[in-house]
């Protein structure tokens, strides 16, 4: 018991809250067992249960700040939101304020203040993470601090008249990571990830002799990149930040499935020299096999973001699919109806995947 | 290393924002030493203001735009001669043919009627190449003297038809351009391109005449008569345009920008700036070694022409 006390600071604040409903549903089935006859703990056995859980869900709070019922999650959820929009607005008044006034002022005065902004937001962020046990603040100054380190490389690019360089995303990246990896945020290596699919496309798309602010006329460009983001948590282990492999994995799918939505009808922007009703027909098939595998895969090693994200795409795809093939020539309450019913038999076949899939089937990894 | 001790992330953190600003300020310096691989002399003729209705007046920032234009007398003579050779359609840029595309690195398919092989130039983008700015020279030159024989055509035709009122407006109109050509459109002109910069400045030497910078190139395929052919268009340069700092605001107008709804209220809404009426100026633009611009001077001008050589 002390043993498993002494390691509920290791993990993480998702481990920690898993942990704590777990015990929480522990409690309630220990009640119905109770109530129905099966299970009666002894006095002694129930105090011992009780005590031990009282102190590590104390240790858990202490160390992570988790909640520790319903109304406390649901508080959470409010705070993550508040956290969340409250940074993004801050980020853009940091924007709007040295736009409103940055004509007024000399060269010196524009590089000290960029300069300065960036440091100092940097600064105040590492100043509320060394205070901040819950991380709603955390998160809200990391992502001024990065708006701030953003707004500084780009206006000072603006200033100088410095021709455009994708090597900006690297360094936009590296800071995105920083604050990330630094304060457990998964929104700033969604950041961070978001820089390196940029820089790796645009690198891509110069090889193949194009300028790289172009690189979204050839989706293609972001495929390499994309597998190697969703392989990262199989290479390097991401089980000390919660949440992260999912963010992997997901921005991953993400910027796999949609460029092969966008070539699905955008057969010009394709790299293969076929003609474009071909490459989209084509990009059509891999998109459905790719979602397809995307929910497997997700079902099999129990990523829910993945199968998520596959069944998104997959819907997607179908529809628009069934929107090609139908909406002119379909009347249009038809054509919904073959919509509703559509979803009605996805609805069946996942519930029979359901059924299936045997309790630990899989490992998570 | 561990990025959760704090001393760590601080360390990290401010190496970071001082290396990236380090590295840029490099990048300036490295521009900005002498001696400038060009500097021109542009009057506001090249380098345009915004109009006043379009400023957002929450960027009290001033870029003004640098206006590069490219020669459409072949197309014009063409056209004008009734001519039946294929000729490109308006916007493209004559000069930029297929063998120039080739040695541009474009791997141009061989067009003649198949359409697989147009299919490929069309899936041709844009390229980075190095571009050629002529100031007030041949090809300026060139426009303008077309421009006016165009204008004098046009009002003896009209003269010799005083009842014909297409004639008439055409020649209204053609003194209008040729008037414009002579004092308000750019003379500088985009002229030449290739892949290496040292090669580019050894055609064209003079360093206050011709500016050599970055910019695209992309190719079109246009058709005529079921053949098909690939030409190329100029797609802008890479740096398209120049701030302005603090010290030479007052030569552009210090003034605050107007929102949407303020010019609207002022009646200078939707309105392109007259430029008879726009401020006059000289600005002296060098180009680095980067082939980054920065503006070396700016002072106002009260002469009536607009900066013509004379």
């Amino acid at each position: 018991m002390e043993g498993a006390e002494a390691k509920a600071s290791d993990g993480t604040r998702q481990d920690a809250q898993r942990h704590v409903e777990v015990i929480e549903a522990f409690r309630s089935e220990l009640a119905e067992l109770r109530k129905a006859g099966v299970l009666e703990l002894t006095a002694v056995q129930r105090g011992a249960v009780e005590a031990h859980h009282a102190a590590l869900i104390a240790r858990l709070k202490s160390d992570f700040d988790i909640d520790r019922d319903e109304r406390s999650r649901q508080l959470s959820l409010g705070m993550r939101v508040a956290s969340f929009l409250g940074a993004l607005a801050f980020a853009a008044s940091v924007f709007f304020l040295f736009y409103q006034y940055w004509g007024r002022l000399g060269t010196g005065a524009q590089i000290s203040i960029l300069a300065s902004a960036s440091v100092a937001g940097f600064l105040l962020t590492a100043l509320i993470r060394a205070r901040d046990g819950t991380g709603y603040f955390t998160k809200l100054a990391a992502l001024v601090a990065f708006s701030c380190f953003v707004l500084n490389i780009a206006m000072l690019g603006q200033i100088f008249n410095i021709t455009p360089s994708d090597k900006a995303l690297l360094v936009w990246g590296a800071m995105a990571f920083l604050l990330a990896y630094a304060c457990d945020l998964r929104l700033m290596l969604a950041a961070g990830l978001l820089c390196v699919l940029g820089f790796a496309s645009a690198r891509i798309g110069e090889w193949s002799g194009l300028y790289w602010l172009d690189f979204g006329e050839r989706p293609e460009n972001v495929f390499p990149a994309a597998a190697l983001i969703y392989g990262v948590p199989q290479l390097i282990s991401q089980t000390r930040f919660g949440g992260f492999a999912s963010t992997y994995r997901l921005i991953g799918t993400l910027a796999l499935l949609t460029p092969m939505l966008a070539l699905s009808f955008w057969g010009q922007g394709s790299y293969l020299d076929w003609d474009p009703t071909t490459v989209e027909h084509s990009y059509q098939v891999i998109g459905f096999a790719a979602s397809a595998a995307a929910i497997w895969a997700g079902a099999r090693w129990r990523w829910p973001e993945t199968s998520n994200a596959g069944v998104v795409f997959f819907v997607i795809f179908l529809f628009t699919k069934f929107y090609d093939w139908w909406w002119e020539s379909m009347p249009k309450y038809l054509f919904f109806l073959l919509l509703g019913l559509t979803a009605l038999l996805a609805l069946f076949v996942l519930r029979r995947l359901r059924s299936a899939s045997a309790p630990g089937s899989g490992a998570s990894r | 290393m561990n990025l959760r001790s704090n001393r760590t992330f601080l360390i990290a953190g401010v190496l970071l924002i001082i290396v990236a600003n380090a590295i840029v300020f490099l990048g300036v310096m490295l521009n900005r030493q002498p001696p400038a691989e060009s500097t021109l002399m542009l009057t506001e003729r090249e380098l345009s203001a915004p109009s006043e209705w379009s400023l957002s007046k929450e960027n009290s920032g001033l870029d003004l735009r640098i206006e590069v234009r490219t020669d459409t007398t072949l197309y014009r003579n063409s056209n004008e001669s009734g001519g039946s050779e294929a000729v490109p359609m308006w916007g493209l840029t004559p000069w930029l043919t297929a063998e120039k595309l080739r040695s541009l690195g474009f791997p141009l398919a061989a067009t003649k009627d198949n359409d697989a092989d147009r299919r490929r130039n069309e899936k041709l983008l844009a390229r980075d190449v190095y571009l050629v700015l002529e100031l007030n020279g041949e090809t300026y030159q060139r426009e303008l003297q077309h421009a006016q024989e165009y204008a004098a055509q046009a009002v003896q035709s009209a003269t010799a038809a005083p009842g014909d009122k297409v004639l008439a407006e055409r020649a209204k109109m053609s003194q209008a351009q040729a008037d414009a050509a002579l004092n308000q459109e750019s003379r500088l002109f985009c002229i030449d391109a290739g892949l290496d910069p040292a090669a580019l400045r050894s055609a064209y030497p003079d360093r206050t005449t011709f500016a050599i910078v970055r910019g695209s190139i992309r190719p079109t395929v246009y058709g005529h008569a079921g053949k098909w052919a690939a030409v190329g268009q100029f797609a802008g340069l890479r740096i398209p345009q120049l701030n302005v700092p603090l010290t030479y605001r007052p030569v552009f107008g210090a003034r605050n920008p107007l929102g949407y709804g303020d010019a609207s209220a002022a009646g200078v809404a939707g309105r392109t700036t007259d430029r008879k009426e726009a401020p006059r100026y000289n600005v002296a633009v060098a180009w680095g070694r980067r082939l980054e611009p920065w503006m070396v001077s700016a002072a106002t001008r009260t002469d009536d022409r607009g900066g013509e050589r004379q």
